[in-house]
């Protein structure tokens, strides 16, 4: 058995306040971010997220801007701790609706990327050529497929985007999404099988087809 | 190839050298663990203790249901506030048969003609809060060892908190925060007589002060006077809506990183209203945006710790919920309480347990401290 603080119960404060080390690991989803060993809990927490969010930041605002929102997103954490409550929500889907409202302050840079991204892999794939070696037209597939989906997910909608690239890149749970964008879950599921089944399509197309609009 | 697999490929392939990159996240790591290890105390400020029953002080200035700063100068002239005869008395079982967003929507209409009691230069404002909350002792599970259990035990403690702005709130603020009375057992896995003893922390007793109620000026980040997410700045205020479908959309998207649940933004309206600074002219449209709030009822009627009545007023939940109460001869706000669910967090408390009662005050008052 392994002991933890005393538990201050004011208010909302968390049933089960986020173990110390060593102890209660099955409580660490929901944390109490409100107790005196902020500095401990945010360590963990840190430990824990920092880098697959780094990934799922450096994905959609590139890697350059990628440390910055990181922790900016802990710090906003730690700013609005108060606002966390562990008997909502696991802590994941709330990180992440902090780093994916930061990432709509980057908007435009990361629909540039992606259509940058287009570009190159749709360049790539032209100087490839359209031999008959298997390698060099999986290749080309490949590069034209990364071309197709970059191009049509800097058209989505930015919450179609959120709900796909969550999903998809962060790994979350459609319930974890759901607290992440302020959504029901339903709609999460109904939103994703929609734009899956529309980027499903879109890969489906002849290449040619492809238009990867200019930059604005 | 399967259109599935091509896309979750694709996908995968993406912008996959920035996502599986292995940058050095020491500096990042250094900046919040800095920020965290001096910011202990905020996080405080707003988890605020819930005040003390058993401490009915007496507050000598009247009781304003809401107050505003007002620049220096000649002091306004209230408008007289509309005369509201009490409403018959009604029985536990007959209120929580009433409408929430009824007695919402009526205290919206008590309080519409309402008007804020003016903060003279020299003068200050003094929200006080008092009541009881639950302090709990508890072990987890060791890790590796799921066969053990969880013991732990919680009590009942008074407390109150008493701040004083001044008139000028970029001024110094004063809080003070003591213990009240002895706590009493509410339950636990083990004998009373067998508990570990349970200390108070640093922050449940003490006297802080601050300009622009800034009590913890090395805390990261750095409180920023006026700013406008802050409700215990004016600011705060003077940015909302003046439209209950509008701070009804507002409680939505400012509770979506928690998913705008109703309960979430219940639970967000609440607080608000209990920092006890919310002006007369936006309290009604506050009530009738928690009235658009689904699964809101009444829950009874309520005695707070300072002697007055009110109805509670909250939503279902499994682990605990919370009530704000509301005065409803004249819509004021006047405390919260907090009642354990069917599933309670602590699971030797049973639900229904009353696990906090607190009285909000806010007065108008010539002395701070």
């Amino acid at each position: 058995m392994t002991k933890i603080s005393e538990l201050d119960h004011r208010g909302r404060d968390a049933p089960q306040r986020a173990p110390t080390a060593g102890g209660g690991s099955a409580h660490s989803s929901n944390p109490d971010l409100g107790g005196a060993d902020v500095a401990e809990v945010f360590a963990r927490l840190f430990d824990t997220h920092a880098r697959p969010l780094r990934g799922y930041l450096a994905g959609r605002v590139g890697e350059h801007a990628a440390d910055d929102l990181v922790a900016e997103t802990f710090l906003t954490a730690l700013r609005r701790r108060d606002t966390y409550d562990p008997t909502q929500a696991p802590i994941r889907g709330w990180l992440y609706g902090i780093a994916t409202n930061l990432v709509r302050t980057h908007v435009r840079q990361e629909i540039r990327g992606l259509r940058a991204t287009a570009r190159e892999h749709g360049r790539r794939a032209d100087e490839s050529g359209s031999g008959h070696d298997a390698n060099v037209a999986d290749r080309v597939d490949a590069q034209r497929s990364t071309q197709r989906l970059a191009s049509a997910l800097a058209e989505l909608g930015q919450q179609e985007r959120d709900v796909l690239l969550l999903t998809s890149w962060a790994g979350l749970e459609p319930a974890e999404v759901a607290a992440a964008l302020g959504i029901p879950a339903s709609t999460v599921r109904s939103r994703l099988h929609r734009v899956r089944r529309r980027l499903q399509a879109i890969l489906a197309q002849s290449p040619t087809l492809t238009v990867v609009e200019n930059e604005r | 190839m399967n259109d599935q697999t091509e896309l979750d490929r694709a996908l995968d392939e993406l912008h996959r050298e920035a996502r599986t990159a292995d940058a050095p996240l020491t500096d990042v790591r250094a900046t919040v663990l800095a920020a965290a290890a001096t910011s202990a105390p905020v996080a405080r400020r707003r988890r605020r203790f819930l005040p003390a029953v058993a401490a009915a002080a007496a507050v000598a200035a009247a009781v304003a249901g809401a107050v505003v700063f007002v620049p220096d100068g000649p002091a306004p002239t209230p408008t007289p506030g509309a005369s509201v005869a009490a409403p018959e008395p009604t029985t536990e079982q007959d209120v929580t048969l009433l409408s929430a967003r009824q007695v919402l929507n009526d205290a919206a209409d008590l309080t519409i003609t309402a008007v804020d009691r003016p903060i003279a230069p020299g003068q200050f404002l003094h929200i006080s809060e008092h009541g009881e909350h639950t302090r709990s002792w508890m072990t987890l599970p060791a890790v590796g060892r799921p066969e053990s259990t969880t013991t732990g035990y919680t009590l009942l403690a008074g407390s109150r908190r008493d701040v004083w702005i001044p008139q000028d709130y970029t001024q110094e603020w004063l809080e003070r925060r003591a213990v009240i009375g002895e706590p009493t057992w509410l339950g636990g896995t083990m004998p009373e007589s067998e508990a570990p003893p349970m200390t108070p922390s640093d922050t449940d007793e003490g006297e802080w002060r601050g300009r622009c109620g800034d009590f913890f000026p090395l805390s990261k980040p750095v409180k920023v006077c006026g700013a406008p997410d802050d409700w215990d700045s004016p600011a705060f205020y003077q940015g909302l809506p003046r439209d209950a479908a509008q701070l009804h959309q507002w409680l939505i998207d400012t509770t979506a990183h928690r998913g705008s649940t109703p309960s979430g933004m219940f639970h967000y309206g609440v607080q608000v209203l209990r920092a006890g600074l919310m002006p007369a002219d936006l309290r009604a449209d506050w009530y009738r945006a928690l009235a658009m709030i689904d699964g809101v009822r009444v829950f009874g009627t309520v005695t707070t710790p300072d002697g007055r009545s009110g109805l509670a007023i909250g939503l279902d939940e499994q682990r605990e919920r919370r009530e704000l109460i509301l005065d409803p001869t004249n819509g004021d706000f006047i405390g919260e309480r907090m009642v354990a669910g069917p599933e309670p967090d602590m699971s030797w408390i049973p639900p229904g347990t009353v696990t906090s009662l607190v009285s909000v005050t806010t007065t108008v008052v010539d002395v701070m401290g």
